[in-house]
């Protein structure tokens, strides 16, 4: 790992240990402004509906090819994640927060078991058989592709899997 | 950000579930997100609730 990268480590521990700071940080960050929210409403009952995860905790397979952490601007491409994974098929590429309890337990960024519960107490109709999964660190210029063009791609294959609610867990 | 709807569960950045081998509590935060789906009415709609602080209260997030 090299020293940029040590850095970036360094201040996601940082992160985490002292909320505040990453608030303060927050606060000053510019991402995207969005003047309105895209709103659709349920049209059936939770237990008929299929759901699916997005995660942005940077959580792919092990045979996948990890996120790149060599860019500055972030890697804007996803993986999906079959839903059959084990968690010990599954890992995280991300340097920008702490993961140190999520690679315990990978389900408190992509709840990829928990939704099996759900399901097999029939409170969701089922489990879409992929989830997807980004790391969530994209700045200028690839926040444009994520935004044009792969974020769009996951939401495409979101609707043609008849998915019905989509669950995003930020990291 | 404005996503249709969001739940903030008062954990720290890197736990949008909470904490690790803790399932119910884990399975609680989904059952949540699953009923503001459907309670919520408006757009943009930012839930804040300190999910942490009611676990460490000793609410029974370790039972279904």
């Amino acid at each position: 790992m090299g020293l940029r990268q040590k850095k970036d480590r360094a201040l996601a521990t940082l992160y985490a240990r002292y909320p505040s700071v990453f608030h303060l940080w927050s606060r000053r960050f510019s991402s995207v402004t969005h003047t309105g929210s895209p709103w659709s409403r349920l049209g059936k009952d939770i237990s008929q509906c299929r759901l699916a995860l997005i995660t942005t905790g940077g959580v792919h397979l092990k045979t996948q090819v990890p996120f790149d952490m060599n860019d500055r601007a972030g890697d804007p491409s996803f993986r999906e994640i079959p839903a059959a994974s084990a968690l010990s098929d599954l890992t995280i590429t991300h340097n920008y927060y702490d993961h140190t309890d999520a690679d315990k337990d990978i389900n408190i960024v992509l709840p990829i078991d928990r939704v099996e519960v759900l399901r097999d107490k029939g409170e969701i109709g089922s489990v879409n058989f992929r989830h997807f999964s980004f790391m969530g660190h994209i700045k200028p210029p690839h926040r444009d592709m994520l935004v044009q063009e792969t974020a769009p791609r996951v939401a495409e294959n979101l609707i043609a899997d008849g998915v019905d609610v989509a669950i995003l867990t930020p990291a | 950000m404005r996503p249709p709807r969001a739940l903030h569960p008062g954990f720290s950045l890197g736990h949008p579930l909470g904490f690790p081998n803790r399932p119910h509590l884990q399975i609680k935060v989904l059952r949540l997100l699953l009923n503001y789906l459907v309670t919520i009415d408006t757009p943009g709609t930012l839930i804040e609730r300190d999910i942490s602080i009611e676990a460490d209260n000793g609410l029974s997030y370790e039972q279904d």
